[in-house]
């Protein structure tokens, strides 16, 4: 109420309306000022907006193809025909435009009459641009090249003319300008020399019979050169269309790897003609067989260009149609007929197969009985489509882009040729040895695994290879696995004979059944071992066998196998017969054993005393095998005998026992008195006195070496340096059972007691062997010998005393026999770089150990027959001797490997059929070696491409035989860069390069080119009767590790007969880089090796150099020329022609000295507006050296001016889209 | 001029003695005076006065962020990445193509202001190189929008970027596909001041 009363108070004074008002009007302009803060939520600077919508639009119009819009409302437009020649699907959305905007005046757009082009373009902007941009973007395109400024898209509701704000992006766009064309023509000239260099490739392998290669030419005015190069198999005339060139040599190898070469003498290049030429291979007693090669042919011709024959010639055979030979497409093929004309002369009741396969599908097959005549046979297109397709599930597209085999020939591949040709016999060892252990001799009972048991052999863990496994267990599984290797391969065939004392236990004949090798009665999965050893005879029954059941075409293998020596002699009169001797039996009653003094037929590898030697002698044995390399001397004076080590046994030798007189004991030292000669001493455990002598080269002479020597001792070992004392050590047993050493003083021994410390009484008349680190410990090691027991024992010397050492003697303990173990000596390098240690024992003979990994092994652990070894190298030198036989492979189990005597007897054995060996006690080491040894002769035996018909059999494959196959001549990119390189290489300058051979080592060979463009690149591949398997590329080095392979015969399948052969394998153009490396291998069905020694790579360049460039002209017909050339000295040559060669056109030009008023010139200014015209002139200036004159400095009358033509080009002036935003 | 004015106060002298006649013209003029100054204030504050540091800020960063969405991001292939492996949420393909897989597993990460992750949300903005709020939203409805609208949070700034990129229509299936352009809308906005 108070404040209504002071109100009505102030309503009477006039002033204070006013200042009310003034207050209100005050107060709600502060609220506002207020206020602006939060309510201006300002939205965006404009100007900053209008930048990103052109740039964007700019970006996009740029970026986007026309045709991957997709819009119906632009497509049609853009894809209607009126445009063909001025829009293209990869032009980019804003190209179109200008472009519609460039020809806009030529016609009107699509929808016209009345709808420009500019039109069009704006409907397609518009179209394209839909709601994206609307009015209050207020943006437009527009373009301009000097002619103004049109705009091809508005879209704003503020007029550009009243824009107060603008931004704008520029975007040059060459090649379109307002009422110019959109294209031109751009030529290019060049010189062609008019000389072609051709190569004509035999196939993989072409025979069996004579041959006649077909050279096509055409348009040669003149052959230059003319070189053949080809692996042959035997010498061969060699004509020219009937005309005889001469006689020559075939390859020099017998596989036909390597090739000859041969130059055509100069008077034979009149024998060519044009059209089709035959170069005929003629042998009149031998069947000839090509196995790759080619003719080089270098001509002139007026057409040089490179060119790519689509129809492939058969060669003519006379003979046996047996052809290996490839077909390469380097396009997709469309189309392929072939023409297959023969003649087969066979008996009236033979049946013939003849056969063409391409790939691995069969595409004709004529099956008849009887003679064949002269019979054509047309292979239609759609026939060859469909057995592709039928046969093989191919199309013509499996076929493209690569090397194909093709093979045809007779049989189906199968039977007649290519199949397997081997015949082995298995020879294997069942005596009772066979059920030791393979690691060691006698040694309890072994596991002993059926073969049901023998799993993966490649698994070395495969329980069958245990050390401790019978060595039956291991030779069952080997065998199978050799067999079933041979097998693998059809036409192979394998015989069985399992042999110990009886001597044959069993036997299969040749067959190529693996059941019944494997699991039949005689089967190898029932051998058993017991029996004696009679090598000689599984031997002599394998070559019976192959001489029944085998034949001169097949190739004959034998594979024998044994576990020890041999004790079991054959019939060496009778070398049919399979009668042995027993040792125990034979006498001299037989006829054809050899007894050896009462002893059976045993003949002793190592020396054995006779009776009276032996009579109460026995003690007195005493080995020293000297520096003299193999030799040994034995015996007391009355008994003494020397030996040298032949063939891994001792051979009696008088030649060391002469001069000498021996006293039982001996040592041998060398250089003991500095002269550098051999000395002995020889002691005795009686009382007489040591006797030295030293050998002068023909015996022994009496020397001063045995001052301080006592008697009774016997000399066991001298050894120099003993504990590094720089001195000589002689080391001596006696009969008290010590050991006594003594040192070289320089002039006599003076004891030295400090060197035995630690030894002691050792038994009963003992005797040392010393030597260093035979075991490999780096310590001396003694041994020693006695009579009080038949076990050594061993010491090692730890510098001051010898401490006792069992280990030294593992596999010694016990090792004499029934009385002692005595006189040992060490041995090092006997053979194997082993160390060996010769025991002499109470009987016969003394035994042998060899070290190996912390044990002593008897070497020749059974009782053995000199003889019988003998005759098991004779009876393998029979079966070597069968025709066609190929290798003899001995392979000894268990621990012969230490004897010498077997390892000889083995490698002798193998010897006589040049083949292999080898005795081991390591299972896996012996499987592997078997297995090789089964994929060498699965490979030595593969009939390879070689044929076998034999009989009443011939056939003629004529040389007008053929395969054609036609192709996309674009590849399938029919664009102006395809066609542009087809002309170049009809027209351009092509250059064949050769690189050096592949390393046959390696399989490795490399090419690199920086300059040109490689048209046709392809490896020659010398198989011989092999197959050229496999082909990689590392298109990214000449050191390449990287292989992406391009050929491989294995896509085809593994039956190799039925494939074909490349000999010219080409590779793919995408694989080639600049920086190539090759990989090339070789291969029959069962073996893979390197590339030959003779393989190289051709490759075709295409040259780029050296050519001309026209600039872009809107003409491009040519001109009528002439020209002026400088020949020598002679500078008044002309030549006169239309250029190009099909010109018809009245322009005339001139490249002459001749010429008034400048010396090149061309009616109508051809020369600036025609492209061809321009090209021309600018290539003659850059032949010419001195352009100042107008004389070209080349023979042009050696060479064509060709000329290609590039249409379509973009001119290089150009137009500005701007793109603007404005407000 | 001189007599207009004379006329006024002539005018206003005759009147004094008609009080409502007085309210009236006092009202009329303040008004005209207020609505003049208010004019003239706003002119002179959009024209003449100091450009706000925040806008300019935030337009700056509307550069940076929409240039990163109109780019494949980092790494280019990142829609088969998680978002901790993500460095930048570009959304085009290499073609430069909006990449509906990249625009899916955004908007999944991400979300928008029906459901939004709130975690992921703050993440993405550095890796859009912003530290505003921000929404996306497509000329195209088909499209998700992503982030946090501005609508009803009362943001005292907000800022505009408008960008046009390249759409496949139809992309999975290529027979009937349509590539057009569509825009993108990036709206940055804050509540704070600058």
């Amino acid at each position: 109420m108070e404040f209504k009363k002071i109100l009505n108070n102030r309503k009477n004074k006039k002033g204070f309306y006013f200042t009310l008002d003034a207050l209100f009007a005050l107060t709600m302009l502060l609220v506002v000022i207020a206020l602006l803060p939060y309510t201006s939520i300002s939205n965006i600077d404009e100007h900053y907006q209008m930048s990103y919508i052109q740039e964007d639009a700019l970006q996009i119009l740029s970026t986007i193809k026309t045709s991957d819009i997709n819009s119906i409302s632009i497509n049609n437009i853009v894809n209607n025909s009126i445009y063909n020649e001025t829009l293209y699907p990869n032009d980019v959305l804003i190209e179109t435009l200008s472009k519609l905007w460039a020809t806009n005046s030529s016609s009107w757009g699509v929808g016209g009459p009345g709808v420009s082009r500019i039109d069009n373009a704006a409907a397609i902007a518009d179209s394209f641009f839909g709601s994206a941009i609307g009015p209050r973007d207020n943006f437009g395109i527009f373009f301009n090249n000097g002619s103004g400024v049109e705009p091809v898209f508005i879209r704003g509701n503020i007029l550009f003319s009243n824009a107060e704000d603008i931004v704008s992006s520029q975007q040059f766009i060459s090649g379109v300008y307002k009422g110019r064309e959109i294209s031109g023509y751009s030529a290019r000239a060049f010189l062609q020399r008019k000389e072609r260099i051709n190569l004509f490739y035999f196939g993989g392998y072409i025979g069996d019979g004579n041959i006649t290669a077909t050279v096509d030419l055409s348009n040669v005015t003149n052959i230059t050169n003319v070189t053949l190069e080809l692996a042959i198999n035997h010498p061969f005339d060699l004509s020219i269309n009937n005309h005889s060139v001469g006689n020559y040599a075939g390859s020099s190898d017998p596989n036909f790897l390597t090739p000859v070469t041969i130059s055509f003498p100069e008077s034979s290049f009149n024998y060519f003609e044009n059209g089709t030429n035959l170069i005929e291979f003629k042998n009149t007693s031998e069947m000839l067989a090509i196995s790759g090669g080619y003719v080089k042919i270098a001509y002139k011709t007026p057409n040089p260009g490179y060119t790519v024959a689509q129809k492939q010639y058969f060669p003519g055979i006379e003979g046996v149609i047996n052809l290996y030979d490839s077909m390469y497409s380097s396009n997709t093929i469309t189309s392929m007929n072939a023409r297959l004309h023969y003649k087969i002369n066979v008996s009236a009741d033979q049946n013939t197969t003849l056969s063409l396969r391409i790939g691995n599908t069969t595409i004709y097959v004529n099956q008849t009985r009887g003679s064949v005549n002269d019979f054509v046979r047309i292979l239609t297109d759609s026939e060859i489509s469909a057995s592709l397709f039928a046969n093989g599930g191919l199309t013509y597209a499996n076929l493209s882009n690569k090397t194909v085999p093709v093979r045809l020939g007779f049989g189906e591949f199968a039977g007649s040729t290519g199949d397997g040709v081997a015949d082995v016999i298995i020879v294997t060892d069942v005596s009772g040895s066979m059920a030791w252990s393979i690691g060691q001799d006698d040694s309890g009972a072994p596991n002993n695994f059926p073969a049901s048991q023998c799993g993966n052999l490649s698994n070395p863990n495969n329980k069958i290879f245990w050390s401790n496994n019978s060595r039956m267990s291991l030779a069952r599984c080997l065998d199978i696995e050799f067999a079933t290797i041979i097998l693998n391969i059809s036409g192979n065939k394998i015989g069985l004979v399992a042999y110990e004392a009886s001597p044959i236990r069993s036997y299969v004949n040749l067959t190529s059944n693996l059941t019944l090798i494997v699991n039949g009665s005689s089967g190898i999965s029932g051998y058993t071992a017991n029996g004696g050893t009679a090598i000689c005879a599984g031997i002599r029954k394998a070559r019976i066998m192959l001489q029944q059941q085998s034949n001169s075409s097949r190739r004959k293998f034998l594979v024998v196998m044994t576990d020890g020596l041999t004790n079991y002699q054959c019939n060496d009169v009778n070398n049919e017969s399979l009668s042995v001797c027993s040792p125990d039996l034979c006498t001299y009653s037989n006829s054809y054993c050899r007894p050896n003094n009462g002893f059976g037929c045993l003949y002793y590898i190592f020396p054995v005393f006779n009776s009276l030697e032996r009579r109460g002698e026995i003690f007195n044995l005493s080995l020293s095998i000297s520096n003299i390399p193999n030799a040994l001397v034995v015996g007391e004076s009355n008994n003494k005998r020397g030996f040298n080590f032949s063939d891994g046994r001792w051979v009696n030798s008088s030649t060391y026992i002469s001069g000498f007189t021996s006293k039982g004991y001996s040592a041998t030292i060398f250089n003991l008195t500095g002269d550098g000669k051999l000395t002995i001493i020889t002691s005795s455990f009686s009382s007489t006195s040591p006797l030295g002598y030293t050998w002068n080269g023909t015996g022994w002479s009496s020397a001063s070496i045995v001052i301080g020597l006592p008697a009774a001792y016997a000399v066991g070992e001298v050894v120099y340096n003993f504990s590094n004392n720089g001195k000589f050590t002689l080391f001596a047993g006696n009969s008290s059972g010590f050991i006594s050493s003594y040192t070289w003083n320089g002039t006599g021994w003076a004891s030295n007691a400090s060197i035995v410390n630690g030894i002691g009484d050792q038994g009963t008349n003992t005797f040392p062997a010393v030597a260093f680190n035979v075991t490999g410990d780096g310590n001396w090691t003694m041994i020693i010998g006695r009579t009080s027991s038949t076990s050594p024992v061993g010491f090692y010397w730890n510098g001051s005393a010898w401490k006792s050492k069992s280990a030294y003697v593992n596999g010694l303990s016990g090792a004499g026999d029934s009385n002692y173990a005595y006189t040992p000596d060490f041995e090092y390098n006997l053979t194997n770089n082993r160390w060996y240690i010769l025991l002499g024992v109470s009987e016969y003979e003394p035994f042998f150990f060899a070290w190996d990994s912390g044990k002593w092994y008897k070497t020749c652990g059974d009782a053995v027959s000199n003889h019988a070894a003998d005759q098991a190298i004779s009876d393998a030198g029979k079966v070597a001797a069968l025709t066609n036989f190929n290798k003899t492979y001995a392979i000894g189990f268990g621990p012969i490997e230490y004897c010498p005597f077997a390892q000889e007897e083995m490698k002798d054995i193998a010897e006589t059929g040049n083949g292999e060996y080898l005795v081991s006690k390591n299972s896996t080491q012996l499987r592997d070696i078997m297995k090789k040894w089964a994929e060498d002769i699965a490979s030595l035996s593969y009939a390879e491409q070689r044929t076998n018909l034999t009989g009443n059999f011939s056939s003629i494959l004529y040389n007008d035989s053929y395969i054609e196959y036609h192709y996309d001549d674009c590849g399938g990119i029919c664009d102006l860069r395809y066609d542009y390189l087809e002309t170049l290489k009809k027209f351009g300058s092509t250059i064949i390069f050769e690189s050096g051979y592949f390393n046959p080592a390696t399989g490795l060979n490399n090419f690199s080119f920086q300059e040109g463009y490689p048209i046709e690149v392809a490896v020659t591949s010398y198989s011989g009767s092999k197959w050229s398997k496999w082909l990689g590329i590392d298109n990214n080095s000449i050191n390449g590790t990287n292989f992406v392979t391009v050929y491989n015969l294995n896509e085809y399948g593994i039956n190799y007969p039925t494939l074909g052969d490349p000999f010219r394998i080409n590779i793919p153009l995408v694989n080639v880089g600049n920086n190539n490396t090759l990989n090339l291998t070789i291969a029959n069905s069962s073996s893979e090796v390197h590339a030959s020694g003779s393989d190289k790579i051709f490759y075709t360049l295409l040259t780029l150099s050296n050519y001309s460039y026209s600039n872009v002209t809107s003409n491009a017909a040519g001109c009528n020329w002439t020209i002026q050339y400088r020949d020598g000295t002679n500078d008044n040559n002309f030549v006169i022609t239309p250029i190009p060669a099909n010109y018809t056109g009245q322009d005339i030009c001139y490249y002459s000295a001749l010429v008034s008023g400048g010396c090149a010139n061309g009616t109508n200014n051809v020369l600036q507006y025609d492209a061809i015209a321009q090209a021309t002139y600018l290539l003659l200036r850059k032949y010419d050296v001195n352009p100042d004159n107008c004389i070209v400095d080349t023979k042009l009358s050696d060479y064509n001016i060709n000329t290609i033509l590039l249409p379509s080009v973009p001119f290089l002036f150009y137009t500005k889209a701007n793109f603007v935003s404005w407000r | 001029m001189k007599s207009t004015i004379k006329n006024l106060i002539v005018k206003n002298k005759l009147s004094r003695n008609k009080r409502g006649q007085v309210w009236a013209i006092d009202l009329s003029i303040s008004l005209v005076l207020f609505i003049g100054v208010i004019f003239l204030f706003y002119n002179f504050s959009i024209s003449f006065a100091p450009e706000d540091p925040l806008v300019n800020k935030m337009i700056a960063e509307g550069g940076y962020a929409s240039g990163a969405l109109v780019s494949t991001g980092y790494p280019y292939n990142w829609s088969f990445a998680t978002i901790n492996q993500t460095y930048s949420f570009g959304l085009l393909d290499d073609r430069g193509f909006l990449d509906p897989m990249k625009l899916s597993n955004f908007s999944t990460w991400v979300g928008n202001t029906t459901v939004l992750n709130v975690a992921n949300y703050s993440l993405s903005k550095r890796k859009i190189n912003t530290k505003y709020n921000y929404y996306i939203n497509f000329s195209d409805e088909n499209l998700a929008d992503i982030g946090w609208n501005f609508n009803g949070e009362n943001p005292k700034q907000i800022v505009k970027i408008q960008r046009i990129i390249l759409y496949n229509d139809t992309i999975s299936d290529q027979s009937s596909y349509l590539v057009k352009p569509v825009k993108l809308n990036l709206y940055l906005w804050t509540n704070e001041s600058a």
